[in-house]
């Protein structure tokens, strides 16, 4: 597990890498705590938006096993009518959400960015 | 303990660090402040040492939908304040315990942890939980973590190694530590014992003050140590429990005490077979109708057709007299109907409410709706109590506070009858209306002879304190002050208590009973007025 200060280390070379980088955090999903934070907008409120999404992680779990599907969820992508939401699962407990400016990124690049890093997190 | 506070929609939990003197307890609260950006209050520290503890208090993460309220807790490590260590202990959830793991400092705190686990043993289950925080691990003289796990007792081996002064893995044991909390409240909401209201502590001045009335030996440890809420929720699941289980023996009486007759030939009981799209929700109603189609089933015609099945104890189905179908696709059309305005009516209805379209007979479909059996609040009103004063304050403040606020959101075109104490049950978090759905143009609410539903509940209540002979007027005084300085919810209920302090006529315990809808002479609630008894 890595500790607060690499989660945030990884997530500043993820912000590097990403234009329209706005905030991401790492997020147990057991409780939607935060475990790291960073963002590059205040007023966005990144403890709300992980608790949030971490039931929703849940409940696409929940889908996942009443359809008995034998597969693993990777990620989940959202998109804005101005930001990507990308909810990447680093292990069985925790995932990384991370917001992004529509106007600045795309999927692919926020996907590639976030792949890049992703194994510093886990 | 944790508490479901349904008001503010939050569950709040407490972890308490506990250890040896100079461990780092303060250290690693500070330490997460900072990586939380908020701040402890540490009340009349004396030379930089917790004397009372420390405070900390973090919203964050959400459980089935609740915000989760943190209340962090260090105690004082001073051998001479093991009084109020103790006390702080008995509000945990979650224990985690500073080892320092120096190893001039190894035997001391060994002791300290064999020493939390008696007084943990002393705890009513579900115990608090407890996590080991390794710290001091920058030390040169720190013992390697296999090392230290052979010398602890085999039930803490759930460790996280940190450096609180650098901050290295703080939040980590946090997070952990409301990861165990959630798995305590858990624990506590499986055997109904998660209480369903505002702690009675909820910051570090009410905590102080405590505190500090423990100290002086103004008030007894259990007035503060197990809150009067708590306690009174306890006590309104105990009085649940029973309504339920006499519920469940005593079929409803004909006006002259004997069951209906069937007017007709008694349908199959809802089937687990039933085909797909037969059942509402899908998923959380198939489970359910798995559960309660394998109970023993009782079935009961009403005069007006209709039938009720008991499953158990612990389920019951309607079913009106017209919703017996032909065709499977015209039941259908009405199970769609249903469903439409159940998920309209969903916040008065209880979640494992589920609709049925399943074989009636060899030919025909019945449409049923089968929830889980939960007691009116007219049969709680009615039974006798044997708790405190102010614990019977409490909980019928508690009940109040909930009807109020339904008697303002109530969806009269949603459900066959108004609110009232006799279709309105307590589960859990809300509460629940017992009854049929309404269905568009037909089903017209009752007539509500008894006049606005709070009166009803006031009325019952008023009697049940006469029949308890029982000086309830100071509890609900107190009650009434204390309500009045919280929140504009808690406001009202005070008004309430107020309300039934002052109301100032009287009613006869028996007449009042004569003229409640549901009951009868010679059933299980009739009263002796002399004696008080049920």
């Amino acid at each position: 597990m890595a500790s607060e200060q690499q989660i945030t280390e990884t997530i500043g070379k993820i912000e590097k890498d990403l234009p329209g980088f706005i905030a991401a955090s790492l997020v147990d999903l057991d409780s939607g705590m935060t475990l790291g934070v960073k963002a590059k907008v205040d007023s966005f409120d990144l403890t709300t938006a992980s608790a949030f999404n971490s039931e929703m992680v849940k409940q696409k779990l929940k889908i996942m096993e009443a359809l008995k599907l034998d597969a693993t969820l990777e990620d989940m992508l959202l998109t804005l009518s101005d930001q990507i939401h990308l909810i990447k699962l680093i292990n069985p407990g925790t995932f990384l959400y991370l917001a992004a400016d529509r106007a600045s990124s795309n999927l692919a690049i926020v996907r590639n960015a976030v792949n890049k890093h992703a194994d510093a997190l886990g | 303990m944790a508490f479901l506070d349904t008001d503010r929609g939050r569950l709040v939990v407490r972890i308490v660090f506990d250890g040896t003197p100079l461990a780092g307890k303060t250290t690693t609260v500070r330490s997460l402040a900072e990586s939380l950006g908020t701040t402890v209050e540490s009340p009349e520290e004396m030379l930089g040492r917790t004397i009372f503890f420390d405070w900390l208090e973090y919203t964050g993460g959400l459980w089935n939908g609740h915000r989760i309220c943190c209340q962090v807790l260090t105690v004082p490590g001073q051998s001479s304040l093991g009084g109020r260590r103790f006390e702080l202990l008995r509000l945990a959830d979650c224990v985690v315990f500073v080892f320092d793991a120096s190893t001039n400092q190894l035997s001391r705190s060994l002791a300290a942890v064999e020493e939390l686990g008696c007084v943990l043993s002393t705890f009513p289950a579900p115990k608090p939980k407890v996590l080991l925080q390794l710290n001091k691990r920058d030390l040169p003289d720190a013992l390697p973590r296999e090392e230290l796990l052979t010398m602890l007792p085999p039930d803490y081996q759930d460790v996280a190694e940190t450096i609180a002064t650098g901050s290295t893995g703080i939040r980590d044991v946090f997070v952990r530590a409301v990861r165990l909390a959630l798995q305590r409240a858990e624990a506590l909401q499986a055997q109904g014992d998660l209480p369903l209201c505002r702690p009675a502590l909820q910051d570090s001045a009410e905590l102080l003050a405590s505190l500090k009335a423990y100290d002086e030996g103004e008030g007894e440890s259990s007035a503060w140590s197990v809150p009067l809420e708590a306690e009174a929720w306890h006590f309104l699941r105990a009085l649940e429990s029973e309504a339920d289980s006499v519920s469940s023996h005593s079929p409803e009486p004909t006006p002259e005490g004997l069951p209906n007759p069937p007017l007709s030939k008694p349908p199959l009981p809802p089937s687990s077979e039933v085909p797909a799209g037969a059942v509402w929700p899908p998923a959380r109603g198939r489970t359910n109708l798995q559960e309660f189609s394998q109970l023993p089933c009782s079935m009961e015609q009403k005069a007006n057709g209709d039938w009720k099945a008991k499953f158990g104890a612990t389920w019951v189905g309607l079913s009106r007299a017209q919703h017996e179908f032909d065709e499977f696709d015209l039941g259908r059309k009405h199970l769609l109907e249903l469903t439409r305005l159940a998920i309209q009516a969903e916040d008065w209805l209880s979640p494992d409410r589920c609709l049925i379209l399943s074989p009636a007979s060899d030919r025909t479909w019945r449409l049923w709706e089968v929830m889980p059996q939960t007691p009116p609040l007219q049969s709680l009103l009615v039974r006798r109590l044997t708790a405190p004063p102010e614990v019977i304050a409490a909980a019928l403040v508690q009940v109040f506070r909930i009807y109020q606020k339904a008697t303002t959101e109530w969806p009269e075109e949603l459900l066959v009858q108004r609110l009232s104490p006799a279709v309105a049950g307590l589960s859990q978090t809300k509460l629940v209306y017992t009854g049929y759905i309404a269905l568009p143009q037909q089903d017209v609410s009752a007539a509500n002879e008894k006049g606005p539903a709070m009166d009803q509940l006031i009325e019952l209540a008023q009697a049940y304190l006469q029949a308890q002979g029982l000086d309830l007027e100071e509890a609900l005084r107190q009650l009434r002050n204390l309500e009045a300085s919280e929140t504009e919810l808690s406001a009202r209920a005070g008004e309430l208590a107020s309300h039934l302090l002052d109301r100032p006529e009287t009613t006869g315990v028996a007449k009042l009973h004569g003229s409640l809808p549901g009951e009868a002479e010679g059933s299980a609630a009739t009263v002796d007025t002399d004696s008080g008894a049920f």
